[in-house]
C-alpha cells in the first residue's frame, strides 16, 4: 500500500479488524478492503451503495452479466480484485 | 475564468459566452469577396461558468453537421429561466410592466434547469438547520483539497504539476509506482494524495462510462 495511512487504517476498529482478520485467516485485510475502510463516510460508504446498486439493483443485465462486465473490466485494468 | 477562481469570486458570479442566434455551419451565396454564413437559429452553443454551474458538463447535442439538435436541446426561455433561478430570482414571478400589463421575462414559457439533477442548485440547503450529528458527518465526508481541484482532475483537466501523475492513473493506473507518489509528498499529504487518486479514478471511470454508453447508443 503506497499510501499508509490508508494501509493502516484511521480508526481503531479498522485496526482491530485487520488484526482479526490475520489471525484468523492468516492473510493480511486486502488493500480493497483498507481502501474502503479509511475516510470511510468520504468514499467508502458512498461508493459501495452505489457498487451495490449498479451490480445487485435492478438492470437489463442479469448479476452473472454484470459479475463478467466487471471482470473483464478489471482483465483490462490489469486488477485482480 | 482562471483569475475570478483564484480570487474565490467565481463561486458568486457567472461568465456566460454566448450570442443571440448562431450561423449555419455552410456559406451563403456564391464564394466570391465578402461572403459569410447566415443567421441559423436551429442551435447555437452557450457555454457557462461559476455561480454553481457544473463544470465539464455539456447539455445537449446536434447531428455532425451542427445543423439541428438531436437531444436535449434547451428553448431560449428554458435558458433564460435557468439564468434567473441562478441569480436566485424566480422567473415566474418576476415581472415588469409594459403597454398595461405585466410581462416576465420568460413570456408565458420557460423551466430553469433546477429540477435537473445535473445543473447545480447554488442557493439551495445552505438556510437549513442541521443536527450535530448531520455537522459531524458532513465534516467526515468532507475532502481535504479543494472541490475545485477534485472536479479539474476527474475532469482529466488537472494542474500542470499532477498531469503527468493523473495521466497515468487514468491511462495505465496499474503502471503508477511508489516512486510516483512519493514525488509529490512534498507538496501533498496523504490525505490530499488519496483524494486527488480517487478524483482521477473516478474522472476515469466516469469517461470510460459515457464512451461505453454511447457506443450502446449507436450500436
Amino acid at each position: 500500500m503506497r499510501l499508509k495511512s490508508v494501509g493502516r487504517g484511521d480508526r481503531l476498529s479498522a485496526r482491530l479488524l485487520y488484526g482479526f482478520v490475520r489471525i484468523v485467516s492468516g492473510f493480511r485485510a486486502p488493500d480493497v478492503v483498507r481502501t474502503l475502510r479509511y475516510r470511510r463516510h468520504l468514499f467508502g460508504t458512498p461508493h459501495s451503495a452505489h457498487t451495490q446498486a449498479v451490480m445487485r439493483g435492478p438492470s437489463e443485465w442479469s448479476v452473472a452479466e454484470r459479475e463478467l462486465f466487471a471482470a473483464f473490466v478489471s482483465r483490462l485494468n490489469r486488477c485482480h480484485f | 475564468v482562471k483569475d475570478l477562481k483564484q480570487r474565490g469570486l467565481l463561486d458568486d458570479t457567472l461568465v456566460l459566452f454566448g450570442s443571440e442566434f448562431g450561423r449555419t455551419p455552410f456559406a451563403q451565396g456564391t464564394l466570391k469577396a465578402g461572403y459569410g454564413r447566415d443567421h441559423h437559429g436551429g442551435n447555437f452553443t452557450w457555454w457557462m461558468a461559476g455561480a454553481g454551474t457544473k463544470a465539464g458538463y455539456a447539455h445537449g447535442e446536434t447531428d455532425d453537421f451542427s445543423y439541428s439538435i438531436v437531444k436535449d436541446g434547451v428553448h431560449i426561455h428554458d435558458l433564460n429561466a435557468t439564468l434567473l433561478y441562478i441569480l436566485g430570482i424566480d422567473h415566474d414571478r418576476l415581472t415588469f410592466k409594459y403597454q398595461g400589463r405585466d410581462f416576465k421575462l420568460t413570456d408565458v414559457y420557460g423551466k430553469s434547469g433546477q429540477t435537473d439533477p445535473r445543473v447545480a442548485q447554488p442557493y439551495g440547503g445552505s438556510l437549513q438547520r442541521t443536527s450535530k450529528r448531520d455537522r459531524i458527518r458532513a465534516s467526515q465526508r468532507a475532502g481535504q483539497t479543494a472541490s475545485e481541484l477534485r472536479q479539474a482532475i476527474a475532469a482529466g483537466d488537472p494542474p500542470h504539476g499532477l498531469v503527468p501523475f493523473i495521466d497515468k492513473i487514468r491511462s495505465q493506473a496499474w503502471t503508477v509506482t511508489a516512486a510516483d507518489v512519493d514525488a509529490l509528498r512534498s507538496c501533498y499529504n496523504e490525505d490530499e494524495l488519496f483524494e486527488i487518486i480517487l478524483a482521477a479514478a473516478f474522472g476515469a471511470a466516469d469517461d470510460r462510462l459515457r464512451a461505453a454508453r454511447r457506443a450502446l447508443d449507436e450500436a
